[in-house]
């Protein structure tokens, strides 16, 4: 018998949570590669 | 008198225990061992596998039972400590940190979407397989097929379903290997020769100093949400930290080749083991070998899908057969990408933008791992 409340949970939860942390990761590596390329710039510029 | 004790000598030799089942799962590891030497499908594990197979399936040998002091046998030790004990595939992660160059992706991290996109097929073959019969936690364990990463797939079901091992681990290193038969077709009927053609702009430069930050920032975002996927992530971003440093030269080389090598032969072996006749031959494993197709086509449909999808609103368009390389199977995955794009336009070059949604995907599949055991355990 298949618990279907449990696999759907398992379902949504997993392909959300997938999405979602890889989106936030995204979202830091944007935030770290602006702030990293800025200091590198300022510092070319001195 | 000697009757007796030559029928207690005969009865201890193992061709009087031989049934046909043995004699199958030594084709079958016969098999493994030929399609590495000849076809050179994926050597490195499946020479080991195939050889784990064949010794496992001879009668009474003690290698993977327990004796009856309760001591476990050798190959019995290489399993409980290497994949019981989560040993093997963090290790493993470890070297394949080392050995990817995270710059594609930190050039240009919108890729990771199509990292995620590509675990479609594993959600979708855990559909699948509970729809076969198999419970919730052998559904996990046979979806993550679809992630394309063997050591991710070892890790989950190792936790999940040990007794699933063998055929998932095959499963999945089987179809790692047939990637370039699998992905091409799906590729072409999911795409416009239009599409096939788009030339991507160029990479920016990625500095040293970003790629030192990417593995600090990687492990802090990916294992505070997801703990459950840290042994994995936490080690391969190490790996990757080893390797972008370029002060610990002599631990990032151990790592991409003594380490990896070392651990390949015990998890190669170590997964053969698995595979004896009495649990192997069932109609489970052909199901988890058709469910693992499935997987692996689904994943490669998601990420072309979200590929195609993403490009109604960017202004820079993306070339959707990258969107196939987010299965991890690295660098496979990648170069298949590069093969089908020059084959509509032999001066599309797309190997470096597909590195960046493979690289996405080891990630994205060591993710859903973890998410599987935060829900399941």
């Amino acid at each position: 018998m298949i618990q279907w409340d449990l696999a759907l949970r398992v379902f949504a939860f997993g392909l959300t949570g997938v999405f979602v942390t890889l989106a936030l990761l995204m979202l830091c590596m944007f935030v770290s590669g602006l702030i990293i390329r800025k200091t590198i710039n300022k510092k070319t510029q001195k | 008198m000697e009757m007796s004790f030559l029928n207690t000598i005969v009865f201890k030799t193992g061709i009087v225990h031989l049934y046909w089942g043995h004699i199958v799962m030594w084709a079958i590891g016969f098999a493994f061992i030929y399609l590495a030497i000849k076809h050179q499908f994926e050597p490195l594990l499946l020479v080991p596998i195939g050889f784990g197979i064949f010794i496992v399936n001879l009668p009474i040998t003690p290698l993977m039972g327990v004796t009856e002091g309760g001591q476990r046998e050798l190959l019995n030790i290489f399993f409980h400590y290497g994949l019981e004990w989560e040993v093997i595939p963090p290790l493993i992660f470890l070297g394949v940190g080392a050995l990817t160059d995270f710059g594609p992706l930190i050039a240009n991290p919108k890729v990771l979407i199509l990292g995620a996109a590509a675990q479609f097929g594993v959600y979708v073959t855990f559909f699948g397989a509970l729809l076969l019969g198999f419970k919730i936690p052998e559904a996990a364990a046979i979806g993550i097929i679809g992630g394309a990463d063997g050591p991710t797939t070892i890790y989950l079901t190792a936790k999940l379903a040990p007794h699933l091992l063998g055929a998932t681990a095959i499963s999945a290193y089987s179809y790692m290997a047939m990637v370039p038969l699998i992905q091409p077709p799906i590729m072409r009927l999911l795409t416009t020769e239009k599409e096939r053609k788009i030339h991507m702009k160029q990479l920016r430069p990625v500095s040293k100093l970003e790629k030192i930050v990417f593995p600090l920032v990687g492990t802090a975002i990916i294992c505070l949400l997801v703990p459950d996927s840290a042994p994995l992530m936490a080690m391969l971003m190490l790996g990757n930290l080893f390797r972008e440093c370029g002060v610990v030269d002599r631990l990032n080389k151990a790592a991409q080749n003594e380490l990896m090598n070392i651990v390949t032969i015990f998890l190669g072996i170590s997964v053969g083991a698995t595979m004896r006749a009495e649990s192997f031959l069932s109609p489970k494993p052909v199901f988890i070998f058709v469910l693992g197709l499935v997987a692996f086509a689904f994943s490669t449909a998601g990420g072309l899908m979200l590929a195609k999808f993403l490009n109604l609103f960017l202004k820079d368009k993306i070339n959707p057969l990258i969107g196939s390389a987010g299965v991890s199977a690295v660098p496979m995955a990648a170069r298949v990408t590069q093969r089908v794009g020059q084959q509509e336009d032999p001066k599309n070059f797309l190997l470096m933008h597909a590195m960046g949604p493979n690289v996405a995907g080891v990630i994205g599949t060591a993710t859903a791992a973890g998410l599987f055991l935060t829900i399941l355990r």
